[in-house]
């Protein structure tokens, strides 16, 4: 939906580019907890107690049980993902990217298509419409008060500043699938910020209707 | 027990509910109907389950010291070990006598080693447990069955039934955190969930350890260190105004989902989630910060000194947590896993940990929060009376020391003990299921009744084993 994900098949295991060390303990904990992979999650690899960050948050079952059907759980720790990982932001970020160049109501329109399948119903363009609003009004009030442009302005689109912010979940780690090309790693650990845009893409994202399926 | 827990899904049967229980057929149809009443009845999830009985502890903070600390040379005093020093055991390698001298301490004379001097002062807070013993000399088997009792099978972790039978008081953070866990021997597992539902499962907080040497060995293991001990705990690209009204999008979009399904408890409580996720962001930095603690009481853990200051930190957040309401604490240090370089190793580890273990019970003493948290010390098994080499102690689960203190438990009482030689435990043998027994008698619920329904039986901490010692019973 972001555009992101690498349809390729990756190429060679993930043991390979972590090289030498006790396996099961120091190799497979840091390199699974770091995937930034973009390709299908089919390709994951499974070490039975480690997982990634977000299948641990969000109910994988134990690789070393026998599971006859996946817990359906709610915990702060999921919303926190959700509101705070980087993942998700670059997702927003990406997703919002690629709505640049319609009108806002387009846009909200756009998004319902393709995040939810449906069409907005007039109070949730009117809910899209006073958010954005309001996210602008809040920034631009920032950009004065810190002397740096509004961040508002122009165009509502992912990025708000040159940065290259969709790097930053993959920089740790790159996989080089072949397809990918390597992303600049920044350097200190500042974010760009989000525009008003990506963040209500996020809070789409976050929504119990993207996230349930019925 | 019945849950009382939002992720309990009950109508109206969606499309993915229908996927999955499809081979469930109409029963299911008719069950959902049913439940659905009930989990109305039930109320929301923060709606605290009643334990069995009257609860002696509210809380439990288990410092947790893997690889097996050598109980003859701390808390288990044979002084026969010195006649025998070099002598042949009955065991293969000669006796072993502990380099280092004990002492009485406390109205009640209990005897503790010079490796522990300041926490020999709260001897009569402590209830010493000299007859320990499992079923494995294995670490990572011992390690996984003192925090799940069964080391064959997954199964749910100590502090995961503990939540299951009391839940949390804490309305903005987890109810159960371990500190620094282990990644090796059972990783996860040992503050996992496993079966039991995944609200359940500890929180795994990790803390930067400034002594140089635990910093070389435990950083591969623990993982990067955190400054806030968990992930996404802060947000570095929305300021928190506009954090709050991308929250309220979100809570006004699930209401509007909720408005056309009607009743549907995951929406429901995921508008209660998001709201607690946003209180934990304040809560988690502040509670992680210990700036506000004045000079008196990070001296009492010995937090900015050598070599107390990685441990000291664990210590005092645990009081920190214990404070907010978090039900299950767990603290983690190591290694106690000394076959060869017991003289100064051992005497490290104790060193590091002494001074911020007593500092704990007094400063939980001194908030009145002793009586009601119950701390458990120990490890997975203990070590060998005798000794190859003459410099360190193989693995022993025969016979090993652990220790309570505070909540419901007598102080400065020794029960059960060891053979002459502290090799394998004679009286007052308290089994790893004998320990979840006790622990789970002192929160309030009877081991026996505290079940979850799992691969078509009743589940328990204790499986078909336990019994509560209550000898030890203040």
């Amino acid at each position: 939906m972001s555009g992101k994900l690498d349809l390729q098949r990756p190429l060679g295991t993930y043991l390979r580019e972590a090289g030498e060390g006790g396996v099961g303990q120091n190799v497979f904990e840091p390199v699974i907890r770091a995937i930034g992979a973009n390709t299908r999650s089919v390709y994951l690899p499974r070490v039975r107690s480690v997982l990634p960050e977000m299948l641990e948050t969000f109910d994988a079952p134990d690789a070393s049980l026998v599971t006859g059907s996946r817990d359906t759980t709610l915990t702060p720790l999921q919303s926190l993902f959700l509101m705070n990982n980087r993942f998700v932001q670059e997702q927003a970020i990406a997703l919002a990217d690629q709505l640049a160049g319609l009108t806002q109501k387009q846009q909200v329109i756009r998004l319902y298509e393709v995040a939810l399948a449906r069409t907005p119903s007039q109070r949730e363009i009117q809910l899209a419409t006073e958010f954005l609003a309001r996210i602008a009004e809040d920034q631009a009030d920032a950009g004065r008060l810190s002397g740096s442009p509004g961040l508002s302005s122009g165009r509502f689109s992912g990025r708000t500043s040159g940065d290259d912010a969709a790097g930053m979940q993959r920089g740790r780690r790159s996989r080089g699938s072949g397809a990918t090309e390597e992303q600049p790693v920044t350097r200190n650990n500042e974010m760009s910020p989000m525009s008003p845009l990506a963040i209500y893409c996020q809070a789409l994202l976050s929504s119990m209707e993207f996230q349930l399926i019925d | 027990m019945k849950q009382s827990f939002c992720f309990q899904r009950t109508i109206p049967v969606t499309r993915r509910d229908a996927l999955r229980t499809l081979s469930a057929g109409f029963g299911y149809l008719a069950f959902a109907g049913l439940s659905a009443a009930e989990a109305q009845q039930q109320g929301t999830s923060l709606d605290l389950p009643k334990p069995h009985f009257e609860p002696r502890a509210k809380r439990v903070i288990f410092l947790c010291m893997r690889g097996g600390p050598s109980h003859v040379d701390t808390f288990d005093y044979k002084p026969l070990l010195k006649q025998a020093h070099g002598k042949p055991s009955n065991y293969g390698s000669p006796w072993c006598a502990s380099p280092w001298k004990f002492n009485q301490h406390g109205g009640s004379g209990m005897w503790i080693s010079e490796l522990f001097p300041n926490l020999a002062r709260h001897a009569d807070d402590l209830c010493m447990l000299n007859g320990m013993h499992c079923d494995q000399p294995a670490h990572a088997q011992a390690f996984i069955q003192m925090h799940t009792g069964n080391f064959q099978a997954v199964r749910p972790s100590l502090g995961a039934w503990t939540l299951y039978g009391l839940g949390s008081e804490s309305r903005d953070l987890p109810g159960f955190i371990s500190i620094n866990p282990p990644t090796a021997t059972g990783g996860a597992q040992n503050y996992g969930s496993s079966f039991l539902p995944a609200a359940y499962q500890g929180t795994k907080f990790t803390i930067q350890d400034s002594s140089q040497r635990n910093r070389r060995v435990d950083q591969l293991r623990r993982g990067e260190a955190n400054p806030y001990g968990i992930n996404n705990a802060v947000n570095q690209r929305i300021s928190r105004t506009q954090q709050r009204d991308q929250l309220d999008l979100i809570s006004a979009l699930n209401r509007e989902k909720l408005s056309r399904d009607q009743h549907n408890p995951l929406v429901e409580g995921a508008i209660e989630n998001f709201e607690l996720a946003f209180r934990m962001q304040d809560a988690v930095p502040g509670v992680m910060d210990i700036a506000g603690e004045t000079a008196e009481t990070l001296k009492l853990y010995g937090i900015n000194e050598s070599p107390t200051d990685g441990f000291g930190r664990q210590c005092l957040l645990a009081r920190r947590f214990a404070e907010a309401g978090v039900r299950f604490i767990e603290l983690g240090h190591g290694s106690w896993d000394q076959h060869s370089n017991i003289q100064t190793a051992l005497a490290d580890n104790c060193a590091e940990t002494d001074k911020p273990i007593a500092g704990l019970l007094a400063d939980l003493k001194r908030r009145d929060l002793l009586k009601d948290t119950l701390i458990l010390w120990g490890g997975e098994f203990g070590r060998t009376p005798y000794s190859d080499s003459g410099s360190g102690r193989d693995h022993n689960h025969k016979g090993y020391t652990m220790w309570m203190a505070g909540g419901g438990v007598k102080g400065g009482f020794q029960y059960g003990r060891t053979d002459e030689h502290g090799y394998e435990a004679v009286e007052g043998k308290m089994h790893i299921h004998d320990w979840h027994a006790t622990i789970l008698h002192l929160l309030g619920l009877d081991h026996e009744r505290l079940s979850y329904r799992y691969a078509g039986r009743e589940m328990r901490l204790t499986d078909v084993a336990g019994s509560v010692a209550t000898d030890i019973l203040a």
